[in-house]
């Protein structure tokens, strides 16, 4: 595989006009590319007219161009068909000369000059119409005669009937009117007795409209692992079970939440659910797969700002620009630009050899994240054409694009067609040099690699040399194409290998005129391949014979011509001029002695052991090789643009008028200030500043949504990422307003949130379904939703009731280097998934995610997602039934267990402590019972002590209860 | 649901009613609790195709790194005759590398079969195939580089992250045995997309490919992960499966009857009998010396690529919908920039008998009727030179032929320009494929169609052509 820099070319200059169709086209249009003649023509009025045709004219129209038109154009170009790509329709006067998307279809009296004609002579390998084949050329010419006398058509306006599509025209002002738009409400709770919460007043007023009650509360063995679980990802320990029952005050439980919100690993738990929604990973993905090596960087970012409980505003604002706010200091310097690899942790087609087109991909996708983010709108609609259900028209999302695209994500640097994304510093010089120094130790090993494969490869092409006769003729004995399999059967016989073998016999019938080897075909078609033999000793014995720099002396003379005698030179250069070519021959890499392609695979054993050992050890180096001092993030354009050209149909090669840098307007009609962009810089503060101004209607509303949503599996609005026009209507309307006020009025602050949630009735009621038609999604919430742990749970759940998690924090885990790829054109993966610290620190491989994380809903990693889903699939429960994690858990827990006593009972009863934090009930010691003394007699064939029988059984049965559902559900 | 509901919880009797397959069961507890409040339903059953279909399952053979048109299926006798020469061509805009002049093939075309038609002396055995074979030499698509390409051949997109075409073939059409899952993918290469290759994107997770093993790992020993634990006897599994079964319909009563819990319980069992239901399905012991042969299972150069077209043929036999069968090693196989002709040759003989024996054997068992087999990989080459002895990557006109499942015989549609470059008549891009694959399948491919994300997404985005032309 070569990746060689590929020849690009800019677009010179917008082109306004017309423009190509473009080969590497976003997918979107590149459909569209091949089946129409769309964003070729283009919507500006008609500026050239066409002749009044006289009757001369309309007889050549009829006679001739009609029918072309008809036959090669109508069928996806005309109101009849019912089509207009592209926006084009051709069978009227006026549709021709209005044209599509990006202009005039023709420009009478100029065939050069007219669209229609450029498409139709296929010349531009971007504009070929029609698409699947070109016109025959008698059709061609007339086609450029008719426009050249001046296109004469008769054809009457069909205009009012146009097929084209019914287009939606957004209107800002009516849709304003949708909910989401609207400005947060001033609402005050419902008065309701007993009631002291006002999200319970929220929620008890519209279950007891609905005639419905919250459900009892929940034990208190129910609300801790609950709560624990909530708050930091983790089950509650026994001691901590233990202390909470103990303690009867009436703030008990407000006691654990404010220990569990004071806990680093809240941070771990509530930081994962943002990492989600910034689709953080650690590999790029898509094409190709190279590691994000600085991304976690942000990920401590935005643990510690959870555990900091930093405001909101704030933490968005540093996103999207931290960048460009002050800093008091280098530290905070950094931590703010680290803060920007939200926007640029997004999946990249890093090999795109079109790089214009690379940075609109890029600047779409920060486009797509911010709106999904912050907003819960899906801006990436608006890329080609006005979102077709929100009122998203395409110049938003190009004003928006002018902020992004005055924002450079790139790096200057790159390996071949690889582009990297940018690196902010983090670090001093001194650490700098420190990572530079250290690439030193790699390099040297990886010359010594270089060393061992070249002395390798060299033994292996000497040995092949000395053998070079013996290739020749074994290579008689096989057929034109031989399988490797039988030149296996003749090769090693006689010492020599199997591999090159079959490239001699292949070359040889590849090379039958060569004046080396025609001898050699010679001697087999007379059938006497023993005479082969005997002719190439000699030559190659003369090969070595004659020492290279005689020969090229030879040669020299003999071109100099001087005091030789002429016999003497026509025999001297002939006999040189066979042994040079000898030689060539054998010592061509890729000549009839060539080694196979992967010739690691034909050295002796130990060779190859030696190579392998020395690549390990620099595959290693490579690994624990120190990062430079950087962090993936973003910064200011060189150049800001103050607007951005509208790209038809999402094509960068297409581009419309012009809009300034601004923000969506439907959100704008409600709201007070106006944003205006500076000269020198983005624009993305002004953005930050915006979506975090007190009067916008989404950001609070889309951030209390997505918080009660992780508290209670579903959001008072269910489409937490969708707050469009296609979303769901909020089940609370009114709670969600007093909700997305209250946090703005109390700093953005999520730690208060939380307190205010888990302390309401409705967060700690107890979780047994009821009955109900009138509520049966318990929309209203009439009861606590049971839900299934998420991914990282259930593997952090099941390392830490082992007692074999390591809660240590932070720092670099994903074992690549920077920007190594996690596994380049093949297909080892040699990332591991063994670490004992928290899932949290996993990597994440996009492309190859963690088989467990796959299987447990763990979202996609390029794709910003609000609330994960949570399925039962059967591969679940292959997981938990013969993975090592699983084994490794149960038989981690079988040993705590064991710890505790040699009694059965006491080992049950501590065993159900740890796993469910509840005691175990007589029916089921009874069964754990029957079960060990069951296993007990199943495993008596195969394990003989009775001692590691017992403890096997245990396993089984520790197993068992980690299978279970109550491990892996949450009441 | 309530515990008072409903008589005691019977496991057998659940799990006599519910025919659940494995990926089944996908509902979201969370989600879509609308559908959930229902009874649940397996989302894998068979569901009926818009209209009649041709085929009823696909085998794609994928060829990763790009084999050469001009040296395979699309002869160019003006290649050799110009050899040497500069192309008389503009080349395309963006190029994936320097190339210098044209290079003629290696290898010479014959005529096969009936039909006659034309097949280089790399696949010999394919050729006897000829008159099963519809050639499509105008395919074009547009991303340069093996990851776009792959990609945009396995999901209709090189930007973003779509569902891959089997995810969206089991989402049609489900599949027809529950034991198994609707789409398998046979050593799949995990760079160039890697997992987004056979994903299911926003679909549901039961329509998203199982791969067995990867491109590094012998086809002998590919195997869906965790499908099996040393050391467990199937006794002590039961016995172990049963006790996590009493303590499952316990915690059911606590927590209140939930269709996830249920379900869940379910899993387990599917589990269990997909442990015996997969390998028995992978041991190829019991096939006969003769099919062994033909597929090359003999010869060590051909018996990797061998077994995993016999898989195929054996995932096809019980039902599953979308068998992927990768060609790659360690590398990009057919990724020849040099040393084509060494490095097409070996790629070729490694996979030439086994494709011929897969495309005779599927006729001999009645299966060929109505299962579609495609053959290509990402892109083809470029007829001009790259170094002295290789080819480029060329998405802009390649081939690729499809077998079986309605499609004509024996037939070529479109073509390349003179020497291989363009595709010139009646193109086919990726899109039309696409939708010309839905359409044998029965599924029109502007209906199916899933809702995210605020619009409605397609496997062919908003293009694509049914190719009317290839179908018999």
């Amino acid at each position: 595989m070569l990746l060689v820099t590929q020849a690009r070319r800019a677009a010179d200059g917008r082109i306004v006009s017309w423009t190509y169709m473009n080969p590497t086209l976003p997918a979107t249009l590149r459909g569209l590319a091949m089946s129409s003649l769309i964003g070729l023509l283009g919507g500006v009025t008609s500026r050239v007219g066409a002749v009044e045709p006289d009757a001369a004219g309309v007889e050549f129209f009829e006679k001739k161009v009609r029918p072309v038109l008809i036959a090669r154009c109508y069928e996806c170009h005309s109101v009849e068909a019912g089509k207009s790509k592209g926006g084009l329709v051709l069978d009227s006067r006026e549709g021709l000369l209005k044209g599509g998307d990006t202009g005039p279809g023709l420009v009478a009296g100029n065939a050069d000059k007219s669209l229609i004609i450029e498409a139709a002579r296929y010349k531009n390998q971007d504009m070929q119409m029609p698409p699947k084949k070109a016109i025959p050329a008698d059709e061609l010419k007339i086609l450029e005669d008719w426009v050249a006398m001046g296109a004469p058509d008769p054809r009457s306006a069909v205009a009012s009937s146009m097929p084209v599509k019914k287009v939606r025209v957004i209107d800002i002002a009516k849709d304003s009117k949708h909910w989401a738009f609207q400005p947060v409400l001033a609402v005050t709770p419902p008065a309701i007795e007993g009631v002291r919460n006002p999200i319970d007043a929220f929620i008890v007023s519209r279950l007891r409209r609905a005639g419905l009650e919250l459900s009892a509360p929940a034990d208190k063995r129910t609300l801790i692992r609950r709560a624990t679980f909530d708050l930091i990802g983790l089950p509650p320990t026994v001691a901590e079970v233990d202390a909470f029952l103990a303690d009867t005050a009436p703030d008990a439980f407000a006691k654990v939440v404010e220990r569990l919100l004071r806990s680093p690993h809240y941070g771990e738990k509530w930081g994962r659910h943002w990492l989600d929604v910034a689709r953080y990973a650690d590999s790029n993905g898509l094409d190709e797969n190279i590691a994000l090596g600085t991304a976690w960087r942000f990920r401590d970012y935005v643990v510690n700002s959870f555990n900091e409980d930093k405001p909101f505003d704030q933490f968005l604002t540093e996103q999207l620009a931290g960048d460009l706010l002050p800093a008091r200091s280098v530290e905070q310097r950094h931590e703010q630009s680290v803060a920007t690899a939200f926007l640029n942790l997004g999946a990249k087609v890093l090999a795109e050899p079109d790089k214009d087109k690379l940075v609109m991909d890029v600047v779409d996708e920060q486009i797509d994240v911010m709106g999904r983010a912050f907003m819960g709108m899906t801006f990436g609609c608006a890329r080609c054409h006005d979102h077709k259900f929100d009122p998203i028209p395409q110049d938003d999302y190009y004003a928006l694009g002018a902020i992004f695209k005055s924002t450079a994500s790139f790096s200057s640097e790159r390996t071949g067609a690889i582009s990297y994304w940018f690196e902010t510093p983090t670090g001093s010089l001194d650490d700098f040099a420190a990572a530079k120094a250290a690439e030193l130790a790699l390099d040297a090993k990886k010359k010594a690699v270089s060393a061992a494969v070249s002395a390798a490869d060299k033994a292996l092409k000497d040995d092949a040399r000395a053998h070079a006769v013996d290739y020749l003729m074994a290579a008689t004995r096989l057929p034109l194409q031989p399988t490797l399999t039988e030149a296996r059967q003749v090769a090693e016989p006689l010492g020599l290998k199997g591999e090159i073998l079959v490239n001699t016999r292949v070359y040889l019938a590849a090379n039958t005129t060569d004046a080396t080897f025609a001898p050699w075909h010679e001697a087999m078609k007379a059938g006497h391949p023993e005479k082969i033999a005997a002719h190439y000793k000699e030559l190659f014995a003369l090969v070595e014979k004659t020492p290279e720099s005689v020969a090229k002396k030879t040669t020299a003379k003999v071109a100099d011509g001087e005091n030789v005698a002429e016999a003497e030179v026509d025999k001297g250069s002939a006999e040189s001029s066979a042994v040079e070519a000898a030689r060539k021959a054998l010592n061509d890499p890729r000549g009839f002695l060539a080694l196979p392609p992967e010739p690691h695979l034909i050295y002796p054993k130990d060779v190859a052991e030696k190579v392998h050992r020395l690549k390990d050890e620099q595959d290693e180096t490579e690994k624990h090789l120190p990062d430079l001092p950087t962090a993936i993030g973003v910064h200011d354009a060189d150049k800001i643009l103050s607007d951005l050209a509208v790209h038809i149909r999402g094509n960068h090669m297409a581009l419309g008028k012009l809009v300034s840098r601004g923000v969506p307007q439907v959100m704008q009609v409600n709201m007070r200030g106006k944003t205006s962009f500076p000269k020198q810089s983005s624009g993305r503060l002004e953005l930050a500043q915006w979506l975090t101004s007190a009067d916008h209607p989404l950001t609070s509303r889309v951030l209390v949504n997505r918080v009660w949503a992780w508290h209670f599996g579903k959001g008072i609005v269910g489409s937490v990422d969708n707050f469009g026009m296609l979303g769901d209507t909020p089940s609370h309307p009114e709670l969600l307003d007093w909700l997305s006020r209250w946090v703005m009025e109390n700093g953005w602050s999520l730690k208060d949130l939380h307190r205010l949630i888990l302390t309401s009735a409705a967060w700690q009621q107890g979780s047994a379904p009821k009955i109900s038609n009138v509520d049966p999604e318990n929309k209203l919430l009439s009861f606590f939703p049971v839900r299934r742990l998420e991914a990282e749970e259930v593997r952090d759940a099941l390392l830490q009731v082992a007692g074999k998690l390591d809660l240590s924090m932070g720092g670099k885990t994903v074992p690549l280097r920077n920007r190594q790829f996690v596994f380049n054109h093949t297909s080892m993966d040699a990332t591991k998934y063994d670490s004992r610290r928290r899932a949290l620190y996993l990597p994440i491989i996009r492309n190859n995610l963690y088989d467990l994380f796959q299987q447990f809903d763990y979202p996609d990693p390029a794709v910003s997602t609000g609330l994960r889903s949570s399925t039962v699939v059967s591969p679940q429960a292959l997981l938990l039934m013969n993975s090592p994690l699983s084994a490794d858990a149960a038989q981690g827990l079988a040993a705590r267990v064991d710890a505790v006593s040699k009694d059965v009972d006491l080992r049950l009863r501590a065993l159900w402590k740890m796993a469910y934090a509840r005691d175990i009930l007589p029916d089921e010691v009874g069964r754990c019972r029957n079960f060990l003394v069951a296993a007990d007699a199943s495993l008596a064939s195969s394990v003989s002590n009775p001692e590691a029988r017992d403890a096997r059984a245990w396993e089984l049965l520790c197993q068992a209860v980690l299978m279970a559902s109550e491990f892996i559900y949450l009441r | 649901m309530n515990a008072e509901s409903t008589p005691l919880f019977s496991r057998r009797a659940m799990l006599q009613q519910s025919s659940a397959g494995f990926g089944w069961l996908a509902f979201s507890a969370l989600a879509s609790s609308a559908a959930a409040a229902s009874a649940p339903r397996d989302p894998l059953a068979p569901k009926k195709p818009h209209f009649p279909a041709r085929a009823k399952r696909v085998i794609f053979l994928f060829m990763k790194g790009g084999p050469s048109h001009v040296d395979t299926f699309d002869p160019k006798p003006l290649l050799d005759r110009d050899h040497g020469k500069p192309p008389p061509f503009d080349l395309p805009r963006v190029k994936f590398a320097e190339t210098g002049n044209l290079l003629r093939s290696p290898w010479k075309f014959r005529h096969y079969g009936q039909s006659g038609l034309e097949v280089s002396d790399l696949f010999p055995h394919v050729g006897q195939c000829a008159d099963d074979l519809c050639v499509v030499r105008s395919m074009y698509g547009t991303n340069p580089a093996h990851g776009g390409a792959l990609l945009k051949l396995h999901t209709g997109s090189d930007v973003s992250v779509r569902p891959s075409m089997g995810a969206w073939v089991s989402y049609g059409l489900g599949t027809e045995n529950h034991d198994l899952p609707a789409f398998v993918t046979i050593c799949p290469t995990l760079a160039h997309g890697g997992v987004n290759n056979w994903g299911s994107a926003f679909l549901p997770a039961w329509t998203q490919g199982t791969p067995l093993g990867n491109a590094s790992v012998p086809a002998s020993q590919a195997v869906v992960k965790h499908i099996a634990r040393a050391g467990m006897t199937a006794e002590m599994q039961r016995m172990q499966l049963d006790l996590v079964g009493d303590f499952n319909h316990a915690y059911s009563e606590i927590a209140g009857r939930q269709d996830a819990l249920e379900a869940r319980i379910n899993s387990f069992e599917l589990a269990y009998r997909m442990q015996s239901t997969l390998p028995e399905l992978q041991d190829i012991s019991g096939e006969t010396q003769a099919t062994r042969k033909l597929y090359g299972l003999d010869d060590p150069v051909t018996a990797n690529f061998g077994r995993q077209c016999l898989m195929a043929r054996r995932f096809c036999e019980r039902g599953v919908r979308f068998v992927q069968v990768t060609h790659s090693d360690a590398f990009v196989q057919w990724d020849q920039h040099g040393d084509l002709l060494k490095g097409h040759s070996k790629n070729a003989a490694e996979v030439d008998k086994p494709i011929a024996g897969l495309l005779k054997d599927l006729r001999s068992r009645g299966l060929l009727e109505d299962t579609l087999v495609l053959w290509g990989g990402e892109f083809g080459r470029t007829p001009v030179a790259q170094g002295t002895n290789g080819r480029d990557h060329n998405p802009h006109g390649f081939t690729m032929w499809m077998a079986g499942g309605g499609v004509k015989g024996g037939h070529v549609h479109g073509a390349t320009d003179d020497y291989g470059y363009y595709a010139q008549e009646d193109k086919v891009h990726i899109h039309d494929l696409h939708a010309t694959l839905l359409h044998l399948l029965g599924l029109d491919h502007e209906r199916l169609t899933y809702r995210y994300a605020g619009r409605d997404f397609r496997l062919t985005d908003i293009a694509g052509h049914v190719v009317h032309e290839v179908m018999a």
